[in-house]
């Protein structure tokens, strides 16, 4: 199993320096959207979900902003896109809702 | 120790499964999909890639629709409690383990459930074999509406397999799901949920996967149809109150058994290496050896086919036998005392003993595992010889 990966974006940075997450239902669909984006030759990396988001206890993908678009591509798909809880971006205070999807809480 | 109790649990296991288990609980991984830390990262990530090995040996396309549980028993019980509501009619085959018989006769008992047993059909000498699929037909086709037909991939008392697709098709023809226990056949059958139709595949860990005991799996088709049997934690949701309604966390409540998981996972991996059909082969060349050296063997019954060697396919190395004069249970202790493990009795199946005019004293069962040699064979059915004088007073 290969079950060694590298940190692949920064973190612990303020959250405004930070990239937007992808919130999903379990962490069986987060390492779903995480294979996705791998296959993809995106750069993603799985952090806990920040807590303005929501108080869930599992994982977020944080990815790069210049690749949202790619992103909404991938979550297109039915298979991640019914486990997707939304998109949030960095805000000034915060993560906030990205306009483009509506996030389910 | 001539280990001839496969079917009951495997043998020594592989030092890849061994080794498999022993990393998780040596590294410390943390519980999957709980915290943040790389620790439960990774354990998620075993977790999951554990889930894809497994949902792509039973042919299961989408991982989420398989779901792990603590054997075939506790598979069995989430779909017939989480699927069957008052007033529906189950059919089982004749062959049924007691993990399907015990809660069925409960839930007839105190849930309003009905159950009917499907006989089997004759072969030319008036043997019970498989299941009478003509009667079958005609069931599904007249009285009450059948909800799920139940039935084993494979006898753990006479190692016979179930023609499985056939009877999956008559009962989707009839409106009926199916719900396949596999606890004998996952590891020698090629069984592919999706392929052959089978609504509820229920699957253990520990005999001819040869993974770890306490770990199983459930596969299904239709999961939005189940309601779970275990409510609790996932890590997902957790800020309601109420179980998520998505897969594989709506039936996985509670830490999981990772160690098990992962050496499930590993056992499957070996398998998936050396090819079910080499298993297969395998089990037949013993079967036709185990069976022909019985039939040898004066006194002895063997509750097999009179019209099949035991090598052809279909059948695993499971074979029960009587002895004239001898109480299994004294001959499978005469047995241990002359280094041959086997089981005795009624194996947990008084059903399939009643089908087989075995029941109650049950048979002696000799199961052998793939590794098991010609040799080894030999060597028990001479044992055997020497057992059942003993017990008959003569030695």
């Amino acid at each position: 199993m290969n079950d060694a990966r590298e940190t692949k974006l920064p973190v612990g940075e303020p959250v405004a320096a930070r990239g937007p997450v992808a919130v999903f239902d379990s962490i069986h669909a987060v390492l779903a959207a995480e294979r996705a984006f791998l296959t993809a030759a995106l750069v993603c990396d799985l952090v806990p979900i920040p807590r303005g988001v929501t108080s869930d206890c599992g994982l977020a993908l944080l990815f790069r902003a210049t690749d949202i678009e790619s992103a909404r591509a991938i979550f297109a798909d039915p298979a991640l896109g019914e486990r997707l809880r939304g998109i949030f971006v960095p805000g000034p205070d915060g993560y906030i809702p990205d306009a483009m999807n509506s996030p389910q809480p | 120790m001539i280990y001839l109790d496969h079917a009951a649990t495997a043998g020594p296991r592989r030092p890849e499964v061994i080794e498999a288990v022993a990393a998780v609980l040596r590294d410390g991984l943390g519980n999957p999909g709980r915290s943040g830390h790389s620790l439960s990262l990774r354990a998620a990530r075993l977790l999951e890639e554990s889930r894809c090995v497994v949902a792509s040996f039973f042919g299961i396309s989408d991982p989420a629709r398989l779901v792990f549980t603590p054997g075939a028993t506790a598979s069995i019980n989430l779909v017939l409690r989480g699927y069957l509501r008052p007033g529906d009619t189950v059919l089982a085959s004749s062959w049924e383990h007691n993990a399907v018989m015990r809660p069925l006769r409960w839930m007839e008992r105190d849930g309003g459930v009905r159950v009917e047993i499907v006989p089997p059909r004759r072969d030319d000498a008036g043997y019970p074999r498989g299941v009478d699929l003509e009667r079958l037909r005609e069931r599904l086709d007249t009285g009450p509406a059948v909800r799920m037909v139940a039935l084993v991939a494979a006898s753990n008392v006479t190692g016979e397999s179930l023609p499985v697709r056939e009877i999956a098709t008559l009962a989707h023809a009839g409106g009926a799901a199916v719900l396949v226990d596999a606890a004998q056949g996952a590891g020698v059958l090629d069984i592919q949920a999706e392929r052959d139709g089978i609504d509820f595949l229920a699957v253990t860990g520990h005999k001819s996967l040869e993974g770890p005991a306490g770990i199983g799996a459930l596969a299904m088709l239709h999961p939005d149809q189940l309601e779970p049997l275990i409510r609790g934690g996932t890590g997902s949701r957790s800020e309601e109150e109420e179980q998520p309604s998505f897969t594989p966390d709506r039936f996985e409540a509670g830490t999981p058994n990772l160690p098990g998981i992962a050496g499930l996972a590993a056992a499957i991996g070996l398998l998936n290496r050396v090819g079910i059909e080499t298993v297969a082969s395998r089990h037949r060349e013993l079967r036709g050896r185990l069976v022909a050296r019985l039939r040898e063997t004066p006194g002895l019954i063997v509750h097999h086919s009179a019209d099949e060697r035991g090598d052809e396919p279909g059948w695993l190395a499971v074979v029960s036998f009587t002895a004239d004069g001898c109480d299994p249970g004294a001959l499978s202790w005469a047995l241990d005392r002359r280094g041959i493990a086997c089981r005795p009795g009624l194996h947990c199946a008084p059903r399939a003993h009643r089908t087989l005019g075995t029941w109650p004293k049950g048979t002696v069962r000799f199961s052998p595992g793939p590794a098991c040699t010609e040799a080894e064979i030999d060597a028990a059915v001479a044992a055997l010889r020497e057992a059942t004088n003993e017990v008959r007073g003569g030695g």
